[in-house]
């Protein structure tokens, strides 16, 4: 089955309906989140730069997109990008683990922290121009361009009926919710971004897999159009949107922005990999779950210049380039700054880019409206941090030690209760899966009921 | 804002509001001074020390400043967002999302809101306000054939029944009469429209009330009543 990360927008295929895929931990191809999306925005004043990742895996006779735009794109305005750079910006955003070792208890300075570990958690056919029979569609195809190994059509219509027709008539499969969808799009004035694969262009440019597109325009309008990609979609979609601003947060103006949990202190067996990503995918679902499943999560908001701890390198000026940070000219780099071990300065000097990871998972029901955002001026840093504290396991004969061991049971308690609460793992749970041995499962939790134990 | 802050804030405003009062020899008229900053803390944000030192007096001292028959007629909160958002605009923002809409807060804040309406005897504006602000918004999704369901999401929305019950019902900036104020709201509602869906500008709502204050005046005057009063004050006391 083929997939496809367009489905925010819509994705109308040729012949089949297909499904959409993942998003993943980057050292296993593990899917993580069905049906995810992921897409950069950069945007300062009325421009916008859009790159749309995509990890479309069928057939490439198969694939092709319709997106909302707010204006009728110039060729220039349109590119391919190479889908390593959101993979970047994906990974350097990610949630991460940090790692410390408890020192000898018979030394002072016991938390003193040795090292900094993180786990980045990123992780057609040609058109047919049978509009070009002037069958009365009422809808306009503005441009066409090859961009790539993309045909690209920009098309304005006058009614929601002709648009379909024409989409249909050009074997589109166009949901029937859709087409109102559609209606609404065409009173607001937006255009409509048709891509298809150009097979001789893609093996001309000789790659094997779709690559990200990009469109930058300008206009008051600050959104991404979920609406469409909702009209069939039975079950959430995940989208994670990586904003690039000069200096300010992005947050979504008609959805709650929610900061995930972050910075706590959980027990050192969620560093594995497998436990790592349930713990992520459960810990999200939990606090969607608290709000309602109505807010949008910030999960990243921090100057690109760098990063403390690093679950990537930072971007380079010239992949922020390549994301459309129109503002990045070769000129306007500052010194670089001093990196230390877990900290890390971007190379080839500083520039204006700050970047907000915004994660949500969407229905029609709790998200009836197109995502619009803004620009704060809020400049703080923020970001999803997990602390392990390993307990010390050398030889320690001193009083101090046992002393240390009781504190450590308490805070294993502290820590599987945090992870339980963040979750929503049972405790017996958690015992199992760290392999405590030292702690036991609380006997209420089991068959004893509490009032078994009252007048015994 | 942090709960301290908030605190620090109010007794700010209180601060103002008395050194303002009793520099025209009338009665410390707290009330007025906390409803307005409370208000103020809930809508505008912003991470700078000045702007918070400044909101609190752009947001009293026009009450004593601009002043038509010896009244004030810019909603003092909402001025004092506005002159934030124009002077300070690379340190204050407003978050229409940031209080969700969840279903306790809306009936708590219907409550709160009634409440305060009440007790200043102006139940009505808010509800003139909200009315043309549905009829528009309601129109808006006929006509563009989307499901009620987008209207729906958009007026549940926490900040504008902030807006609604905390400061568009302010009793002393709004008309006198029943007629000035339900076209001073029907011109709130349809401002609002055009800067939300055609000029697709966020702060909406606060620009929409601070141009349509100034015709609170020419209202008054066309469509005569009784000015309101805080308490038994004096007509002109602020």
């Amino acid at each position: 089955m083929g997939k496809s990360i367009f489905s925010i927008f819509l994705i109308l295929i040729m012949t089949k309906a297909h499904g959409f895929c993942g998003f993943y931990v980057s050292k296993a191809d593990t899917k993580l989140f069905n049906e995810a999306s992921k897409v950069v925005m950069v945007r300062d004043g009325n421009r916008t730069v859009i790159t749309m990742s995509n990890d479309y895996k069928g057939e490439a006779t198969e694939f092709a997109t319709v997106i909302p735009v707010p204006t009728v794109l110039e060729k220039g305005q349109i590119n391919v990008a190479e889908p390593k750079l959101v993979d970047h910006i994906d990974a350097f955003t990610a949630p991460r683990l940090v790692e410390y070792h408890d020192p000898n208890p018979c030394h002072k300075n016991r938390y003193m922290e040795m090292n900094t570990v993180q786990k980045s958690m990123s992780g057609g056919a040609r058109v047919k121009r049978k509009g070009g029979k002037k069958k009365n569609y009422g809808v306009k195809i503005e441009a066409s361009y090859t961009v790539g190994e993309y045909d690209i059509l920009i098309l304005s219509a006058k009614e929601s009926d002709g648009l379909t027709r024409w989409l249909k008539d050009n074997e589109y499969k166009v949901p029937t919710q859709a087409e109102k969808i559609l209606g609404s799009y065409i009173k607001q004035g937006m255009k409509f971004f048709v891509a298809k694969v150009n097979l001789k262009e893609q093996n001309k440019l000789g790659y094997s897999y779709l690559r990200p597109l990009q469109m930058a325009y300008e206009s008051e309008k600050f959104m991404l159009p979920i609406r469409l990609g909702m009209a069939n979609a039975k079950e959430k979609q995940e989208l994670f949107v990586f904003a690039i601003t000069k200096s300010g947060r992005v947050e979504t103006v008609n959805y709650r922005t929610v900061k995930i949990p972050s910075n706590m202190d959980l027990p050192p067996y969620i560093k594995g990999e497998k436990h790592f990503k349930n713990f992520y995918k459960d810990m999200f679902k939990t606090a969607a779950r608290r709000e309602d499943n109505r807010a949008v999560f910030l999960e990243y908001a921090w100057n690109m210049n760098w990063c403390d701890p690093c679950a990537a390198e930072p971007l380079s000026p010239e992949e922020l380039k390549k994301l459309g940070v129109f503002w990045v000219n070769d000129n306007n780099f500052d010194k670089p700054g001093v990196p230390s071990p877990r900290r890390k300065m971007r190379r080839g000097g500083a520039v204006n880019a700050y970047v907000t990871r915004l994660h949500v998972s969407y229905d029609k029901k709790n998200f009836p409206d197109d995502l619009r955002f803004q620009v704060t001026k809020d400049s703080s840093n923020y970001q999803g941090r997990y602390i392990l504290r390993q307990p010390f396991k050398g030889e320690a004969k001193c009083e101090q030690y046992q002393t240390y061991l009781k504190d450590l049971k308490v805070r294993q308690e502290k820590e599987m209760t945090t992870l339980a609460h963040l979750t929503g793992w049972s405790k017996e749970q958690i015992i199992k899966d760290a392999n405590y041995t030292s702690i036991k499962p609380d006997p209420e939790k089991k068959d004893d009921k509490w009032w078994n134990r009252v007048w015994k | 804002m942090i709960i301290p802050g908030v605190i620090l804030i109010l007794l700010w405003s209180l601060c103002l509001q008395f050194i303002f009062d009793h520099s025209i020899e009338k009665k410390f008229n707290w009330k007025s001074a906390f409803i307005s900053t409370l208000s103020l803390t809930l809508l505008l944000k912003s991470d700078s020390m000045f702007v918070w030192l400044m909101a609190p007096l752009f947001t009293i001292a026009p009450k004593f400043v601009l002043r038509h028959k010896g009244k004030h007629f810019f909603n003092p909160t909402n001025l004092g967002i506005v002159l934030c958002l124009l002077l300070f605009s690379e340190f204050s923002w407003v978050s229409p999302g940031q209080w969700g809409r969840d279903v306790f807060f809306i009936g708590l804040l219907l409550f709160a809101g009634v409440f305060v309406c009440h007790k200043s005897s102006r139940i009505d504006t808010p509800f003139y306000f909200l009315g043309f602000h549905l009829l528009f918004l309601a129109s808006r999704t006929v006509w563009l054939g989307d499901p009620f369901t987008i209207a729906i999401h958009r007026v549940q929305n926490i900040s504008l029944l902030i807006f609604a019950f905390l400061m568009i019902s302010d009793p002393r900036t709004t008309p006198d009469s029943k007629k000035g104020r339900i076209l001073f709201c029907a011109t709130v509602a349809g401002l609002t429209y055009y800067f939300d869906y055609v000029l697709y500008i966020r702060e909406s709502l606060f620009y929409a009330l601070a141009l349509t204050s100034l015709l609170t005046p020419i209202l008054n005057n066309i469509y005569p009543g009784s000015t309101y009063q805080w308490e038994n004050q004096s007509l002109a006391s602020s």
